[in-house]
């Protein structure tokens, strides 16, 4: 047989055996070849890996600095000390402005981060991919002031695709005498679609308490909150994200006391609580079949460690094959507990890093890019960013790109007395005619389903027409040019 | 009747490998095979070498004697997969999977050989899989900047 064998395998067997590799050794075998670095950029790959992921462990450390972990889960592990494969860590410094600030994480999905700038007014929201290293801020939203309670979430919608921010806010009225709450006042809920480039308002429930330290929980589709009704009972508020509508339901029988003391979580795919009324022991409550009220089991009992009862635990992060569970407690201390020996073990992940306060969820990583929500880029004026790297940046007119993409925009419009006529658009690609800002567009969105599958294929079409349109004699884009065309746009937003 | 349940399989090199028909088409390209013409019961395979077709036949085999038995299955599979670790039959094994059309076999091959990739240099990769490195040295650098983490720590060999 063929002594060259790797390069005659089939790409989709190429594929296949790359995506099973840990993210940092499919990162490193983009330079082997450039086929195999052409294959590994495609947005195919990036689905086709995604497909087939699992959560990691990330973990953002006081010092500003995110560490993503790969789990082995195997049955039987002595130790799981040894078995957290550390994948990557990098620096918030890299893209987030001011580089010192504390940071958030309040959503992951496909590969997505949601993050959170805690010190500044108005709080700025990210969205970035730590793999891709791609980022964008989100539009701010008003300022509000201690003690309005806002808490967000981030997921992709069920059937569509589309990934949402959700950020609800309300106020109290308190009874002056007692400071008891009297009622919710100033509630509103608002939503962003990627891609959209603006937040929407939604109908919500305004006779629900939100926990200020939650962060919506992602199960199905849908956002879960933990929250209290005006009497103090909980039930839990769940946001279907395809439908815009919530809903709430209730809570497994929890013994004694009702506070935001338990708090939600996900372990294999199921919603689950934790359950710390009680002062040595944590239960564990899986919602077996979603929805389904009467499913919540209760899953695992593990007894407190004595020296750290009083840090209260947060809900646990993996349930491991073999029974084992991840949990991290308080802010400070990481820990699983062996099923096999029923006894809890402290693990460090921060080696070489301070001690200092961590916060840790799972997050599936991926390779999807950000540039599929072209109208992101677009607001960002990386225009550069939309084209296909593998184009040669001195064979091309930005000026052109530019047109290109406003036109397309244009074309793409939901209404469709909004989209130009054939002669218009033939005047503006001939830069006889001024175009005008795009609205932004729903179907920019609707292209974004699973972030890649249509604009995928609009970014390729963008990329192509690039290369037909390109003129050959004003081919000397420069820096200027395309400085000037953003501050137009600029101008036009105004 | 024997003959009406086992089929032969003829290999590149001229061998010849009696099989059930059950376990043969197993291979959905056999299975195909098998549907057009029902008349023949030599079928060859002009990709495939005896070496190679001996260790699908047996893997097969083995799958038919599990049943849907996912547990057998997986002790089959890891006593199938014992000592294959060169990279030249590793890789006979994955075309002739891909060609039969197994999927179960195509997928434990794929993940035996990402296991051996695992945390290996881009150097070992292209020695292993002797594949042409066609950047230039100033192409190569850029690359490895733009993803310097994913250098760190990585075996050379």
């Amino acid at each position: 047989m063929n002594r060259r064998f790797f390069t005659n395998l089939p790409s989709e067997i190429i594929t296949d055996i790359l995506s099973r590799l840990p993210i940092k050794t499919i990162v490193s075998c983009k330079c082997v070849c450039k086929s195999w670095f052409e294959l590994l950029n495609t947005p195919e790959f990036a689905k086709f890996h995604l497909s087939k992921s699992v959560p990691n462990l990330i973990i953002y450390h006081g010092s500003a600095m995110f560490r993503i972990f790969e789990f082995v889960d195997e049955l039987e592990l002595e130790s799981h000390e040894l078995h957290y494969n550390l994948v990557l860590e990098f620096d918030q410094k890299a893209f987030i402005s001011p580089p010192d600030a504390a940071i958030c994480m309040e959503g992951s999905a496909n590969g997505f981060l949601l993050l959170r700038g805690i010190c500044m007014k108005p709080n700025p929201l990210y969205i970035c991919n730590p793999i891709t290293r791609e980022y964008f801020k989100l539009p701010d939203l008003d300022p509000y002031r201690s003690p309005t309670v806002a808490v967000y979430g981030f997921g992709a919608s069920m059937m569509s695709g589309q990934y949402k921010v959700v950020r609800i806010l309300h106020d109290f009225v308190r009874e002056p005498a007692t400071g008891s709450i009297l009622s919710i006042s100033k509630s509103e809920c608002r939503v962003y679609t990627l891609g959209t480039g603006s937040w929407r308002s939604i109908a919500h429930c305004n006779s629900y308490n939100y926990n200020l330290s939650s962060t919506g929980v992602f199960v199905s589709g849908n956002l879960h909150w933990l929250v209290a009704d005006l009497s103090g009972s909980l039930v839990v508020s769940c946001l279907d994200l395809e439908t815009e509508l919530f809903n709430f339901f209730s809570l497994p029988p929890l013994p004694g006391q009702r506070t935001f003391e338990g708090d939600l979580g996900v372990s294999e795919n199921c919603l689950c609580i934790r359950d710390n009324t009680s002062g040595n022991e944590m239960a564990i409550w899986e919602m077996k079949e979603y929805r389904i009220e009467k499913s919540w089991t209760k899953q695992i009992i593990i007894s407190k460690l004595p020296d750290l009862c009083r840090y209260l635990a947060t809900c646990p992060l993996k349930l491991f094959k073999g029974g084992d569970v991840l949990f991290s407690l308080g802010q400070f201390f990481m820990l699983y507990y062996s099923n096999k020996t029923k006894l809890t073990t402290k693990i460090d992940l921060f080696k070489g890093l301070p001690r200092d306060r961590f916060k840790a969820r799972l997050h599936v990583s991926s390779f999807l890019s950000l540039k599929s929500f072209q109208l992101e880029t677009f607001e960002k004026r990386n225009f550069e960013g939309i084209v296909d790297r593998r184009l040669n940046a001195n064979e091309m007119n930005m000026e052109q790109v530019i047109r290109e993409t406003k036109v397309s925009s244009w074309c793409i419009q939901e209404k469709p007395f909004q989209r130009p006529m054939m002669g218009k658009v033939v005047q503006m690609l001939e830069g006889v005619m001024v175009i005008d800002r795009p609205p932004a567009s729903k179907a920019v969105t609707e292209g974004s389903i699973c972030g890649t599958s249509i604009t995928g294929s609009s970014i390729s079409a963008l990329s192509t027409f690039a290369t037909s349109m390109a003129v050959p004699s004003s081919s000397s884009a420069s820096g200027n040019h395309i400085d000037r065309a953003s501050s137009s746009l600029l101008q036009e937003e105004t | 009747m024997a003959e009406e349940n086992t089929i032969t399989l003829k290999s590149s090199d001229g061998k010849e490998f009696l099989i059930s028909k059950k376990a043969a088409t197993l291979s959905e390209t056999i299975k195909a095979m098998v549907e057009e013409d029902n008349s023949s019961s030599v079928f060859p395979l002009t990709v495939v070498d005896s070496k190679t077709l001996a260790d699908v036949i047996t893997f097969l085999n083995k799958h038919v004697d599990c049943g849907d038995d996912d547990d057998k299955k997986k002790s089959c599979d890891e006593e199938f997969m014992a000592g294959k670790d060169d990279m030249k039959d590793l890789f006979d094994l994955v075309v002739a999977a891909n060609y039969l059309d197994v999927k179960d076999l195509l997928d434990l091959i794929c993940g035996k050989i990402a296991d051996m990739m695992q945390g290996k240099s881009p150097e070992w990769v292209r020695k292993t899989f002797n594949i042409q490195n066609d950047f230039s040295p100033e192409e190569e650098a850029k690359v490895r900047e733009e993803y310097a983490w994913a250098h760190e720590g990585v075996e050379e060999d």
